[in-house]
């Protein structure tokens, strides 16, 4: 270890200047997307999926005799977008952290003069690639086999408001990964997953009696709002304004809960 | 009070708390429940009628008896004067300024829940409401501050009856006799309902649903109201008179609990097949519910204090802040209740959701007002009886206190705890720990696994709170991410990112700082360059120590906290290591840094601090430390035997190998005056000052 001539001791120190601390935000999501980038094994299913499942299943399932092909087809491209930017939201912002507040990098983190959040906006953005890709990839299918009646312009709208609306879900990611073990954050997020696509109508059309209590599932809110951006009527049984309320509600409620133990206990 | 007794009241702070908040609770069911509200939402629910119906039950009768209790504590306490003064000023203030601004609130609620429910349709028993009361005054909830107030004034009365005709105590201890045997004898609590079994009994028009009739409506005390809360309150202080008695209710809460539910269940059974209100006077159904129904009042009540003195014993702050907050949240809810249920009545939507909403509405409603209007001021202190500061005040003074001699020695002081104390539930990790880390100085933190060591790093790098104390971290809030800026962290247990480079990893870290060094300086100065381009889950686990030394030194730190950064190395690296960290000394960066090897603190610390047990046992230089022991090492060519020396006086411990002869030595100049004078052909003796590490074992095993 060589000498190095240093001024180790600055003695006025100013506060640091804006343009350093973006780019200390920038420097995050570049390491936070290279490290992912070199672990493909933790991204490839969320982008695999759905897109698999679309397309196997569109061959399999036919249209009930109730409905339209084209309500059917739309009503399938909407459940598997969604389905979609579900599991990066929930999957893919509260787990790695759960799993490096384990490891000690968190505590590390709030230890070093890392901006406010750099990690978490590091990890919402890589989320919002996988969301994107995946909702965009199950559009493009969609249009490719005739899945969809929906214009362009309706399903750029439709996948917009799914990538925006992943937010209030990484917050509830977030709420899990923040109070549970890396060993215990994927499990209990399943056990709200699959609910949370099963039971919210979102595949198939719910039984009576299930079918009032969708409404508790953050995931029918997100349809609606996403119906409602999209033009579709159909099947559209809640105010979206309403379900907007709830989304920014979840947010808030989870977000602010996880946040608020970030900052406490890491 | 012994502490036991101080214990035990958070038990029953927990249930006045829980008593009150099951009253909003209650009453945010009522729009859901038929018969129970002026109006029934769209979604009405029998489920939550029995819910409903239950909670009732008791809910008024636990809270009598909590303030039956704790006005006799009170009276113990602080006398009869101070009693009233208090009394007048947290219950009668209360009730007449509360009322005054509540009250219209509450009648407006109900205004708007009409106009909305029935429109222009108003039903016509609506419009012409029923005889009012003799004495007609609508006290809405507020009238259990007057009965409280009465009350209070009654047991007054009882007292000085009781002081004139028993001057001997006689029947006062035949009354603590009885109270004990109502306690401890099996179901004999349940007896304590028979009084008011008997008024209800006899009142001529009585609906069972409602229970005890709630006296809401007129200023003339009602004789089931008086009788039912009488009973628990003068329950409650005669309790305080033999509080060893709370005791049983530990044992038996199980046992009570569920003679309540199955007393309960009994009055919802009997409630379905008979009409006890519509019944003759002398229905013997009518008697056998109004004795199963306050039976169940009194099961409750000894079940659910008996579950309180059992499972919430203990302080908890979250507990605590709920039951200071109760009493505003019960005070002012009403008003938003009703309006919130008048307000999502009409709307098709299930009561799973509409219920859960008005609760979470209401309830973070009150606790922000609570939290920013109430807690911190003069309400604060009316209702609670004491104010608490605000956070961000209550942070001033000390921060301030902290900067000031930080100032006045111009910046000498870079780090600072002050009377730091933190506990993990049962376990101490601090214990009142005062440690400045000056600046330009090597402060070594030493300590058996367990001393605190790491709690004290995370306290000054702001990663946890400490319960009582203060900390400065670079004259600021070892939060605020302006006074890391200047420091550097080396932890002991974190996994870095597997995927990257050690280079990224610096490059990641150095974007932190405001005037980092550049890559290449960094590399060269901690020895890093052959490692920089490989991956961190690739490095032995020495070199990635030495990763994340280059991590922690790239910000240009002033200050430095250096968690065990030398485990796991080889000797070369560690050396380099020693050397690196005496140049940054060198340079006027201050360190802070824990070990297990005491020679990495004899060769690098200024300063040595030794925690044990969470306190701060020793504090000085390595010279000072090791003075702390008077023992001496003595080492001598001798034939003489190990056994031999070991019993002389003075000698600690001998022990020789095939020509010299090591001994540990308290008085080491009577031990080598005995040496010399029995083996004359001793040579090559040496003596020397004991080591940091047997000044260290000699401290750490005194504390213990």
């Amino acid at each position: 270890m060589n000498a190095v001539a240093l001024n180790l001791m600055p003695t006025m120190r100013e506060p640091m200047r804006l343009g350093r601390v973006l780019l200390a935000y920038l420097v995050e999501a570049k390491f936070e997307s290279l490290r992912l980038l070199r672990s493909p094994i933790f991204f490839v299913p969320f982008m695999i999926l759905p897109i698999g499942l679309f397309l196997l299943l569109s061959v399999v399932i036919p249209a009930p005799p109730n409905t339209t092909p084209q309500a059917f087809g739309n009503f399938f491209y909407a459940a598997f977008a969604t389905f979609a930017v579900l599991g990066p939201s929930l999957f893919a912002v509260g787990c790695p952290i759960a799993a490096e507040r384990d490891q000690g990098l968190l505590n590390l983190k709030r230890a070093l003069p890392a901006p406010p959040g750099s990690y978490l906006i590091s990890k919402v953005l890589m989320q919002f690639a996988f969301s994107t890709f995946g909702a965009t990839s199950v559009a493009v299918a969609a249009v490719l086999i005739h899945r969809t009646t929906l214009a362009p312009a309706q399903l750029i709208a439709f996948t917009a408001v799914l990538v925006v609306g992943t937010i209030p879900f990484c917050a509830i990611g977030l709420f899990i990964g923040t109070h549970t073990s890396a060993s215990a954050a994927p499990g209990i997020t399943n056990c709200l997953f699959f609910p949370m696509v099963y039971l919210s109508g979102m595949f198939f059309p719910l039984p009576k009696s299930l079918a009032s209590w969708a409404v508790i599932w953050p995931t029918f809110h997100l349809d609606q709002v996403a119906f409602a951006a999209a033009g579709l009527t159909q099947l559209r049984f809640f105010p979206p304004l309403w379900s907007a309320a709830v989304l920014v509600g979840v947010t808030v409620l989870f977000g602010g809960l996880a946040l608020r133990r970030l900052a406490r206990v890491g | 009070m012994t502490s036991q007794n101080q214990d035990r009241l958070h038990a029953l702070d927990a249930v006045r708390a829980f008593a009150l908040l099951l009253g909003i609770v209650f009453h945010a069911m009522m729009s859901f429940v038929p018969g129970a509200w002026i109006f029934l939402d769209h979604s009405p629910s029998a489920t939550l009628g029995v819910v409903f119906f239950t909670s009732h039950t008791f809910r008024m009768s636990l809270f009598f008896v909590m303030a039956g209790f704790f006005a006799h504590l009170m009276l113990t306490r602080r006398g009869p004067r101070a009693f009233w003064a208090d009394r007048l000023k947290r219950i009668g203030v209360p009730l007449v300024v509360g009322w005054l601004l509540i009250f219209p609130a509450v009648a407006a609620a109900m205004y708007f829940s009409i106009k909305w429910v029935y429109g222009s349709a108003v039903p016509q028993a609506m419009a012409h409401p029923p005889a009012m009361p003799h004495g007609y005054f609508p006290l809405a909830h507020f009238w259990f501050l007057y009965y409280l107030l009465m009350l209070y004034a009654l047991v007054f009365a009882v007292r000085a009856l009781i002081a004139r005709l028993d001057p001997a105590a006689r029947l006062r201890g035949l009354v603590d006799r009885g109270v004990a045997l109502l306690v401890r004898g099996p179901g004999l609590a349940l007896l304590l309902g028979v009084p008011l079994a008997a008024v209800l009994y006899f009142l001529p028009d009585w609906k069972s649903v409602i229970g005890i009739p709630t006296p809401d409506m007129t200023l003339i005390p009602q004789t089931p109201a008086l009788v039912a809360f009488g009973t628990a309150f003068a329950f409650g202080w005669l309790l305080h008179r033999q509080p060893r008695l709370l005791d049983t209710f530990e044992r038996r809460g199980f046992g009570y609990l569920i003679a309540g539910i199955a007393l309960t269940a009994a009055c919802l059974i009997l409630g379905k097949v008979t009409q006890p209100a519509s019944a003759t006077p002398h229905d013997l159904m009518k008697l056998g519910f109004a004795l199963a129904y306050t039976g169940s009042i009194w099961g409750w009540v000894f079940g659910l204090i008996g579950l309180a003195m059992r499972y919430l014993n203990t302080e908890s702050p979250v507990r605590r802040y709920l039951a200071d907050s109760s009493y505003w949240l019960y005070l002012t809810h009403l008003p938003l209740v009703l309006f919130l249920q008048g307000y999502v009545a009409t709307m098709h939507l299930s009561w799973v959701v509409k219920l859960p909403v008005i609760l979470t509405v209401t309830l973070a409603v009150l606790l922000l007002s609570y939290h920013y209007l109430v807690r911190p001021t003069v309400i604060g202190q009316l209702l609670n009886g004491r104010k608490y500061p605000r956070r961000g005040q209550r942070a001033a003074p000390a921060a301030s206190a902290a900067a000031a001699p930080a100032a006045a020695t111009a910046g000498e002081v870079l780090a600072e705890l002050r009377g730091a104390r933190k506990r993990y539930g049962q376990i101490v990790a601090l214990d009142g720990v005062d440690l400045q880390l000056r600046r330009g100085e090597l402060l070594a933190l030493l300590g058996p696994n367990g001393a605190g060591k790491s709690t004290a790093i995370s306290l000054f790098l702001g990663l946890t709170e400490p319960d009582a104390g203060s900390v400065q971290l670079l004259g600021r809030a070892p939060q605020e991410v302006e006074s890391r800026r200047g420091i550097g962290v080396m932890m002991q247990e974190v996994t870095l990112p597997q995927e990257l480079k050690v280079a990224e990893l610096v490059e990641l870290t150095r974007s932190y700082y405001a005037e980092p060094l550049s890559m290449r300086q960094v590399l060269e100065m901690t020895g890093t360059q052959p490692l920089a381009a490989r991956r961190y889950a690739k490095l032995s686990g020495g070199q990635k120590r030495q990763a994340q030394f280059a991590m922690a030194v790239c910000g240009q730190p002033r200050l430095l906290f250096l968690d065990e950064p030398t485990a796991g190395l080889d000797i070369q690296a560690r050396e380099a290591m020693w050397r690196t960290i005496r140049d940054l000394v060198a340079r006027g960066c201050s360190i802070v840094l824990t070990t297990h090897y005491l020679e990495e603190a004899e060769a690098l610390a200024d300063r040595v601090a030794v925690l044990s047990s969470g306190r701060l046992i020793a504090l000085g230089t390595v010279d000072e430390i090791r003075g702390v022991v008077s023992r001496k090492e003595i080492r001598c060519t001798s034939s003489l035997s190990a056994e031999l020396v070991r019993v002389w006086p003075g000698v600690t411990q001998a022990s020789r190998d095939a020509r010299r002869l090591n001994i540990t030595a308290v008085d080491a100049e009577a031990v080598v005056r005995q040496l010399l004078a029995s083996d004359a052909t001793l040579r090559d003796l040496e003596v020397r000052q004991a080591g940091l590490a047997e000044a260290f074992a000699e401290l750490t095993k005194e504390a213990a």
